[in-house]
């Protein structure tokens, strides 16, 4: 069973860092594995040695037959302890460095690379300790060594698991965004319940396994592989708290991944809609079509205004100006279409947060004169960014949002622009007093010709761009909305450090 | 939590005291707290003279070959421990050093070992209540042929696997000195016993430190490339092999009645063994779900006959453990002599014997 558990944990984990493919989710994978590796280890052992851990068949071995298999193995003692102290060495450094990977403390944040090094220190001193011919050297005749450097050995494991999740809990505490924290809180409960499964059998030496000093283990009484504190009952919880810690940690990792695994798919959905171009282009044809309708009524108008004696002046300038201005607005549509489909010409640059706020703020204005919007800058971090395509992004979620307030009918419709600093990330948020975006709607709004307005004068295409830009800008955009109580788009856009050259 | 379960074992045990108080005569049930119980003296016992037991149950550490199994099993299949008051839980081991870990963690409460262990008992880690035989026949060095290996001196740079704290590394280290060579002349691998046998069939180690039924595995399976390098025949002039039943010292204090009548049923065991050699070689391989025929060709593998002539005789049993303790003062195991009373319990085996002797 505890066979089974360990490679379900080891699929779920190889799942997860083949769909991620992030420095974060391999160093999950390298926590499996490492337990995979002690665990097995131990299980071989025990199946060598017998003893009353080896009377729970069915939870370590599931057949009797594959105990005896294993029992059989032609397994020098020395490799297999070293292999369980290479497993048990490696652990945490891989928590280490999941946990200075997220932390975004700046203390830590500033010297990352000296810790990253720094945390190498204890394993690799421990994978040399425990080479059995080093091993045998170090404690040959000065066996008062052994109970220190088991107790050393240790000590440093239970440090660098209690740093590391310190450094993830005020991680966690931290993040004041629900999505953020949601989505982190699944990180910290996968590394601790892993960590806690490791711990189970971390606690016991290794180097016991070599068979060595075999009467010094049992003088000083350092605890045994194969002696289980609890004979049955013992193994039985170990079993369920196995099963438990390593189902919760693959629901949570999977959970995880499917935030962002979902993200990816929903993209190539949108590229799909976009590509089969049917429908664009019927609302293409429908959105020309309809202006040219209305360019032939004035075209019209001016024609009768220009055959009366006297020709109507006044009249033919009137439809000049509306023709004018339909061909203005046609052009500017076509602009956005045209940019929307060819958008990769992209060039980024830092931006004080300043700018790009009041470059969207003018651009809103452009478009509602003399409208309010509400700004609200609490950091004075530079962001990474094209300032043009960046600020028209910003500036369509403000238009979206004061829309959908005035079509709501809101006495006071109102936008506010907040830009700041949330761990890894600037946040740009866009927040209305509109309706709020009902809950089916809500994967449909990021799709190209998706509209709630009136065809005539909007393609559809106004999230779908904005979608876009944030992703050129390799940010994420995201929606929070409580129905009645307004919509919340989030432009999270990577933090940019002007100190760190990566 | 070990506290709890002693508690729910004691609290089970009551309540079975208290279930049999009705004085019903037999029942069908083999848990012994079915016999009259020691409380209720008025109640006149029924059937025999026998004494009545307050019912325990002891976890016994026991590895699986003919040497060390045997008067366990005989003892439980005969049904002496159960006429003693005693119900047996069996665990199989594969060494005495893991043995005494553990007793030592209290998930074992008495242990079978062989002689490479009793220097943890020297060192005051457990103490012997009784001797199971007088001498093992059962160790034996065996080389590979077809890697060149004739004789122990063929070793030298050699891979030969040990399971250091054993009798194995006794073995080894007494065939290299009869050769003047030691453990640094060879290259020891450390491995089970029964990972070893696969280890030389497979090819992999030039000479194992093994015993039996192992060596008999070995026998059938390596064939002419099968040499004996040295057995514990071959020391019998200067040393002698005795396995022994052990407890922890606590234990001991704790629970000496309980100790006597284990070691009672086991002076019954011994006689019966000595007596169907090949009866308890069948039915270890059952036991042991091992081959029939391997346990048969294994029945030699120790002294069956003297522990039941001496078993009275603290003082030959004394010379036994003495003679011993040279080979492990002889070999640097341990560097000082220990009085043998500090770790053999002689009166337990006293008054085990006379237990045994009155009820015969």
């Amino acid at each position: 069973m505890l066979i089974l558990v360990l490679i379900l944990c080891l699929a779920t984990s190889l799942y997860v860092a083949l769909r991620r493919k992030d420095s974060l989710s391999l160093y999950l994978l390298g926590m499996s594995l490492c337990n995979l590796i002690m665990l097995a280890g131990i299980i071989v052992y025990i199946a060598a040695i017998g003893g009353t851990a080896a009377q729970q068949r069915t939870l370590l071995f599931l057949f009797p037959s594959l105990q005896t298999w294993l029992h059989d193995l032609p397994i020098p003692l020395g490799k297999l302890g070293y292999l369980v102290a290479v497993g048990r060495s490696l652990f945490p450094l891989f928590v280490l460095q999941a946990a200075l990977e997220t932390t975004m403390i700046s203390l830590v944040r500033r010297h990352l690379r000296t810790l990253r090094l720094l945390s190498f220190l204890f394993p690799v001193l421990s994978l040399v300790y425990y080479y059995p011919p080093v091993f045998r050297m170090v404690i040959n005749g000065r066996l008062w060594l052994l109970p220190v450097m088991v107790n050393i050995c240790f000590g440093w494991i239970v440090l660098y698991l209690a740093v590391a999740i310190a450094l993830m809990f005020l991680e966690y505490r931290a993040h004041t965004f629900p999505a953020f924290k949601r989505n982190f809180r699944y990180v910290l409960l996968s590394v601790v319940s892993i960590s806690a499964l490791y711990l189970l059998f971390a606690s016991k030496d290794p180097a016991q396994i070599y068979n060595m000093f075999v009467s010094e283990y049992i003088r000083l009484g350092i605890s045994s592989y194969i002696s289980p504190t609890l004979p049955a009952l013992g193994w039985l919880m170990l079993g369920l708290c196995t099963v438990f810690f390593v189902a919760l940690g693959s629901y949570n990792m999977v959970r995880y991944t499917q935030l962002n695994y979902d993200d990816e798919r929903q993209d190539m959905i949108l590229q799909r809609k976009f590509d089969t171009a049917g429908m664009g282009i019927s609302v293409f044809v429908h959105g020309v079509k309809n202006q040219l309708l209305s360019s032939r009524v004035l075209h019209k108008k001016l024609s009768r205004a220009l055959s009366a004696e006297p020709p109507d002046l006044a009249q033919a300038r009137a439809c000049a100006l509306q023709l004018n201005e339909l061909n203005e607005g046609m052009l500017r549509r076509m602009d956005e279409l045209y940019r929307t489909v060819k958008n990769n010409a992209i060039s980024l640059r830092p931006v004080p947060a300043a700018e790009l706020a009041q470059a969207a703020v003018e651009r809103f204005h452009g478009k509602y004169p003399g409208q309010p919007v509400e700004v609200e800058l609490s950091t004075d971090r530079p962001v990474l960014a094209d300032l043009g395509h960046l600020s028209e992004a910003v500036c369509n979620l403000l238009c979206n949002g004061y829309e959908a307030a005035v079509q709501a009918g809101r006495e006071d419709p109102r936008v506010t622009l907040r830009i700041r600093a949330e761990r890894m990330w600037t946040v740009v948020a866009v927040e209305d007093n509109g309706p709020g975006i009902p809950p089916e709607k809500r994967g449909r709004i990021f799709e190209p010709f998706f509209t709630s307005k009136n065809t005539n004068y909007n393609w559809g295409m106004g999230l779908y761009y904005v979608r876009k830009i944030v992703q050129s800008h390799l940010g994420k955009l995201r929606l929070e909305s409580r129905e009645g109580q307004g919509a919340s788009f989030l432009i999270m856009l990577p933090v940019y450090d002007p100190r760190r050259k990566e | 939590m070990k506290k709890l379960l002693s508690l729910a074992v004691a609290l089970g045990l009551a309540l079975s005291l208290a279930a049999c108080g009705g004085g019903t005569t037999t029942d069908e049930s083999p848990a012994p707290a079915t016999d009259s119980p020691a409380a209720s003296t008025e109640t006149a016992a029924p059937e025999s003279e026998t004494h009545s037991y307050e019912p325990a149950t002891v976890r016994v550490a026991y590895m699986p070959n003919l040497g060390s199994a045997g008067s366990l099993f005989v003892g439980i299949e005969q049904g002496y421990f159960e006429e003693v008051g005693l119900t047996v839980e069996p665990f199989e081991f594969q060494g005495g050093p893991a043995e005494i870990a553990a007793m030592a963690s209290g998930d074992i409460d008495i242990s079978q070992i062989g002689h490479g262990a009793h220097s943890l008992c020297i060192q005051g880690q457990a103490v012997i209540f009784q001797m199971d035989h007088t001498t093992s026949l059962s160790d034996v060095v065996v080389g590979n042929r077809s890697h060149g290996i004739e004789t122990i001196e063929d070793l030298a740079g050699k891979t030969v696997a040990v399971s250091s704290g054993t009798s194995s590394e006794i073995i080894l280290q007494q065939a290299l000195a009869r050769a003047g060579m030691s453990m640094d002349d060879i290259n020891t691998v450390e491995m089970t016993v029964d990972g070893m046998t696969t280890a030389m069939v497979s090819g992999q180690i030039d000479a194992a430190a093994s015993w039996s039924p192992n060596t008999i595995t070995l026998q059938n399976a390596l064939g002419d490339d099968y040499v004996d390098l040295g057995t514990n025949a071959d020391f019998l002039d200067t040393a002698i092999f005795p396995s022994s039943y052990i407890c922890t010292p606590q234990y001991a204090e704790e629970n000496h009645d309980i100790l006597v009548r284990f070691a009672q049923a086991l002076d019954k065991a011994h006689d019966w063994r000595a007596a169907h050699p090949e009866e308890m070689a069948t039915l270890l391989a059952q036991e042991l779900d091992a081959p029939e025929e391997t346990m048969l060709a294994a029945v030699g593998e120790a002294d069956w006959q003297t522990i039941t002539e001496v078993c009275g005789d603290m003082d030959a049993i004394k010379t036994v453990y003495e003679t011993q303790q040279g080979i492990f003062l002889n070999n640097g195991t341990i560097t000082e002599e220990v009085p043998v009373e500090n770790y053999v319990l002689f009166d337990v085996m006293q008054e085990a014997y006379d237990a045994y002797s009155a009820a015969k």
